[in-house]
């Protein structure tokens, strides 16, 4: 039996594996494709919250379909802004290990 | 547990999305880690035909596993660094990140069986008998995004353009060489 | 016409005044000066030229500052005639403005004393006129109101504050003439007529304490009107003070009276729950209080009347204050706010002589008493004429308290009050006018004036022989009650004449000091009337003394009528008391004032007094070296002309025990205060230093801290919900 709940625990699997992408990769790529990987978990949360709650005795409730599609919009914006960051800063400093871009360091 | 259709391929997009997903993170080679997140992107819209949103199915196949992929290997072309023998590796303080990820993933699963929208989901499952069988969604959805007339998001969807608009300029002025 | 209720009006014609000047007259004349010294520029005789330069100019004319006498004051009131050059026309509109504004302002109180004398209201007579003005703010049943309650008391303040400040207003065009400050006098004056009319308008102890704020601060500022006048150059020995200083002496000694006054407001305040002067100096209300914390309080409100009063030992600033221009000595320290403290003690009377235990009137008795004789010696000795007269002036302002502490009712101290607000006034402007046409307020350096300025000298003979007490004239009358009820009082209190021995020697010395000022100054050897008139020949100084213009001359004649038969209203302890005592028709008020045997031994002192200043400074039979020949007088003499050594002891205290506390705080601050701001901004210091290794620029180490905190949060929830049961 398939219920909401493992949808749901699908998207805390899915955004815990992305997030120990992004919090432990040090190719800059690499961690935009894990923040892509949470970014998808919470949509499949979302989509799953929207189903969920649509049928007859709760009327059609499209909102979480909404925010992913929204979520969809702002990833792609997100990915592409964050790529070429990743591209512009390579160009100038040969590199794009995280760890040797520190010009926030004190 | 009745082992139905829709159960068995719930279980199997979640196993291929876990699987690539691990792929994704754990793999040294960063090409093997993009062509594994194309196959996380699909099983995602997998997931999203089960929930019977059809509409987001596609948008996912046609941006993230798409158009996302295809840029994120084009970034990694263009960053190839040849002197270094593993392009994806991981920092020094993985364990840190482990530990906190681990923990918060248990915190939520536990939360996830512990919420009150948990009870909520015993007597909503969510239909997936109904695969395929309705798909009213989707002019539904296009209502609620763009309609004039009745209650919609069109407002945001207009800024959401602008935004995409802006992360195009923003792109091209960030990634042109000077 | 109901004038009563209209009484605001009164405060707020000076007010209007001052306001047109403030923001029409002056900013006109400042344009016009600067178009004036733009077309002549270079021309020190141009109306705007600065004041420093008037300064120096009459520092540098030899006939003056090679006598070593000028002074700040005469280089300003004396010296304007070579180089002041004539008043600006739209400084002089504004001065148009404010004398307008007070002659209505006259008019008005005088309107208001007349329907007090007239009406056949009781309600009026008895509980005066409230004129609610606004709600301050209400906290709880307590109502904080700014209201006016025009009594007879307040009547009669009114007339002497709106016709003295009228009078000074008009003089002061005169005597201010071509001042670079002229419209800044004008506008401080207004100020001061405006803030003392606040005071003796005032139906409780906020307004009255606004308007006896308002004229100490109205006090600074016109005391210290020329704050950038030279300081006295050395040699001199009348012991001028520093305009700004003594400003700020007068500020600050009189706010140690108010202190203790501030103190016994509150504790008044706490023991009834009121501030109404209305609802305190009832019976209902006072007869519930403690009488030990009512005595307390009185005493400690009589010390901001010591302060403001100049009594001792607080008097220190006004002779000091004798800096400022000679029209407010008139108008401020003789005639109206020294007598604020008057008017308090007179307004919380029955407090006073009711209610609160007999040490509180004794208190106030004996300071008085005391600072009269006090004051009354030290006047024997001095050159300065405003000196003279700023001693005298705290000498009759003792007589006046002695008055209230010894009278059955307020009226004598008042009545004192009333008739001293003339002649004093008319003094001062007197002297004001003497300065005025020598340029030095030296005495040494006057004499036989009545030749030259005759109308000042009449008028001054007037005010002189009123103030010590000479018959017929109205301090006769003012003062002389005042010593023969001191007796009286002595009589009831088991024998003891002390008061009466004060007042009655001190009528001795005032009736000597006043006329040895006037000998000196307009009087003298070879003179007609037996020298009460003075000679040319008389005269010592060296300046050419010029006649005072009709501005000047028109208040002094005016003054002297009050001056003279003010005392003839014989039934004022009648009016002040709303006709608790019996009205006195004129005849009977005149024959018992003579019929006493107590005014015949006063009569004989003042003459006596009046017959030792003539022998020795009028016909100068008598030197003065009879009395300061020998060691004993040679003492007295030092120790007079060091003013008992008020000051000096005054700046030793200062300089030891409050620059001593003023050290140690010091120390409290740099050590104490400092170790903690200091300290604490090296605690934060050294946080950021230990913080700052945290800012790695390690972009994933934020994000695990981000999502470790969100871990730390979830876990905490689950131990609130699952193990505490929240």
């Amino acid at each position: 039996m398939v219920t909401l709940n493992s949808f749901l625990v699908l998207g805390a699997i899915l955004f815990c594996i992305g997030l120990f992408g992004a919090l432990s990769k040090r190719n800059a790529v690499a961690i935009l494709m894990s923040i892509e990987i949470m970014l998808n978990a919470v949509n499949i949360t979302l989509v799953g919250y929207s189903s969920a709650f649509m049928g007859h005795t709760h009327g059609e409730r499209l909102t979480g379909q909404i925010f992913a599609i929204f979520i969809i919009t702002v990833a792609a914006a997100e990915a592409a802004v964050a790529l070429a960051m990743i591209i512009a800063i390579y160009r100038r400093r040969s590199t794009i290990d995280i760890g040797e871009i520190n010009l926030m360091r004190w | 547990m009745s082992l139905d259709i829709p159960t068995i391929a719930f279980y199997l997009i979640a196993i291929v999305l876990v699987g690539s997903a691990l792929a994704v993170v754990l793999l040294r080679n960063i090409v093997h880690s993009a062509l594994f997140l194309a196959v996380m992107f699909g099983a995602a819209a997998g997931a999203y035909v089960l929930l019977n949103a059809e509409f987001i199915a596609i948008v996912q196949v046609l941006i993230y596993a798409g158009a996302v992929t295809i840029l994120v290997l084009f970034a990694i072309m263009l960053t190839r660094n040849a002197q270094s023998q593993s392009s994806n590796p991981f920092a020094k303080q993985w364990w840190l990140a482990l530990i906190i990820c681990v923990l918060l993933g248990f915190g939520l699963v536990y939360a996830v069986g512990n919420s009150a929208m948990a009870v909520a989901s015993a007597f909503a499952p969510v239909h997936l008998a109904t695969l395929g069988a309705d798909s009213g969604t989707v002019t539904r959805l296009g209502q609620l995004l763009y309609s004039p007339f009745v209650y919609s998001y069109v407002l945001p969807f207009e800024i959401a353009s602008v935004v995409l608009l802006v992360a195009i300029i923003g792109a091209i002025v960030i990634g042109r060489e000077d | 016409m109901d004038f009563v209720s209209y009484a605001w009006v009164i405060p707020a014609l000076p007010l209007a005044a001052m306001i047109l000047i403030f923001f029409g007259t002056r900013p006109l004349e400042m344009l016009a000066r600067r178009r004036a010294s733009g077309e002549t520029a270079g021309a020190g005789h141009s109306a705007g030229h600065d004041h420093d330069a008037s300064a120096t100019d009459a520092h540098a004319s030899p006939a003056v500052s090679a006598q070593g006498e000028d002074t700040h004051g005469a280089s300003h009131s004396g010296g304007h005639s070579e180089n002041g050059g004539a008043t600006p026309f739209w400084a002089m509109a504004g001065s148009v403005i404010g004398v307008v504004a007070m002659v209505l302002a006259f008019f008005v109180a005088v309107g208001v004393l007349v329907e007090f004398l007239t009406t056949k209201d009781n309600n009026l007579i008895q509980h005066g006129q409230y004129i609610f003005l606004f709600d301050w703010f209400r906290f709880g049943n307590l109502d904080y109101t700014i209201a006016f309650r025009v009594d007879q008391l307040t009547a009669v303040m009114l007339v002497v504050v709106t016709g003295v400040s009228m009078l000074v207003h008009l003089y002061s065009i005169g005597y201010m003439e071509g001042d670079p400050g002229y419209s800044r006098f004008f506008i401080e004056l207004a100020l001061f007529t405006v803030a003392m009319l606040i005071l003796v308008l005032g139906a409780n102890f906020l307004v009255l304490f606004i308007g006896w704020e308002l004229v100490g601060l109205s006090s600074y500022l016109l005391v210290g009107f020329w704050f950038d006048a030279a300081p006295e150059p050395p040699g001199s020995d009348l012991d001028l003070p520093y305009p700004p200083a003594a400003a700020l002496k007068a500020f600050l000694t009189t706010r140690l009276g108010d202190f203790g006054f501030m103190i016994g407001i509150l504790i008044l305040f706490f023991s009834t729950g009121t501030f109404d002067f209305g609802a305190l100096n009832s019976a209902a209300t006072y007869t519930h209080v403690n009488q030990v914390a009512l005595t307390a309080a009185m005493i400690l409100v009589f010390c901001g009347a010591v302060g403001k009063s100049a009594q001792f030992p607080l008097h220190v600033w006004l002779p000091d204050a004798m800096a400022g221009p000679t029209p407010v000595s008139a108008l401020i320290h003789a005639a109206t706010m020294v007598a604020a403290g008057v008017y308090l003690v007179a307004r919380l009377f029955p407090l006073y002589h009711f209610a609160a235990g007999p040490q509180s009137l004794e208190v106030v008795g004996y300071v008085g008493g005391f600072t009269a004789l006090f004051a009354a010696t030290i006047a024997l000795v001095q050159n300065d004429i405003k000196k003279v007269l700023a001693y005298s002036t705290i000498s009759q302002l003792g007589y006046m308290f002695v008055g209230l502490a010894v009278g059955p009712n307020n009226a004598l101290g008042i009545f004192h009050l009333f008739t001293h607000a003339f002649f004093k006034a008319l003094l001062f402007l007197g002297s004001g006018a003497v300065i005025h046409a020598l340029g030095t307020q030296d005495m040494r350096k006057m004499g036989g004036l009545a030749r030259y300025i005759p109308i000042t000298a009449a008028t001054f003979l007037v005010a002189t022989l009123s103030i010590s007490g000479f018959p017929f004239f109205a301090g006769f009358f003012s003062k002389d009650p005042i010593i023969g009820q001191a007796f009286d009082y002595g009589t009831t209190h088991g024998g003891n004449y002390t008061l009466y021995g004060l007042t009655i020697v001190t009528a001795f010395l005032t009736a000597f000091y006043m006329f040895r000022a006037y000998f000196l100054t307009f009087g003298g050897r070879y003179g007609q009337i037996a020298g009460f008139w003075g000679a040319e020949r008389a005269y010592r100084g060296e300046a050419h003394p010029h006649p005072p213009s009709w501005v000047m001359w028109l208040p002094l004649v005016i003054l002297a009528f009050p001056a003279a038969l003010a005392g003839y209203w014989s039934s004022f302890a009648n009016f002040l008391t709303k006709g608790a005592t019996p009205a006195v028709n004129i005849s009977d008020y005149i024959n018992s004032a003579f019929s006493d045997k107590l005014t015949l031994i006063g009569i004989v002192v003042a003459l006596a007094g009046i017959a030792l200043a003539w022998l020795m400074y009028g016909v100068q039979a008598l030197p003065a070296k009879v009395f300061t020949g020998n060691p004993i007088g040679k003492g007295i003499h030092a120790l007079l002309m060091h003013k008992y050594y008020m000051d000096d002891l005054y700046r030793l205290i200062i300089k030891y025990v409050v620059l001593g506390l003023a050290h140690l705080t010091v120390l409290f601050d740099r050590y104490i205060i400092d170790g903690i701001v200091n300290g604490s901004g090296m605690a934060v210091r050294g946080l950021g230093a230990a913080t700052r290794r945290t800012e790695s620029g390690n972009t994933q180490g934020y994000g695990a801290a981000i999502f470790g905190g969100a871990l730390i949060i979830l876990l905490l929830l689950f131990f609130a919900v699952g193990v505490l049961k929240l």
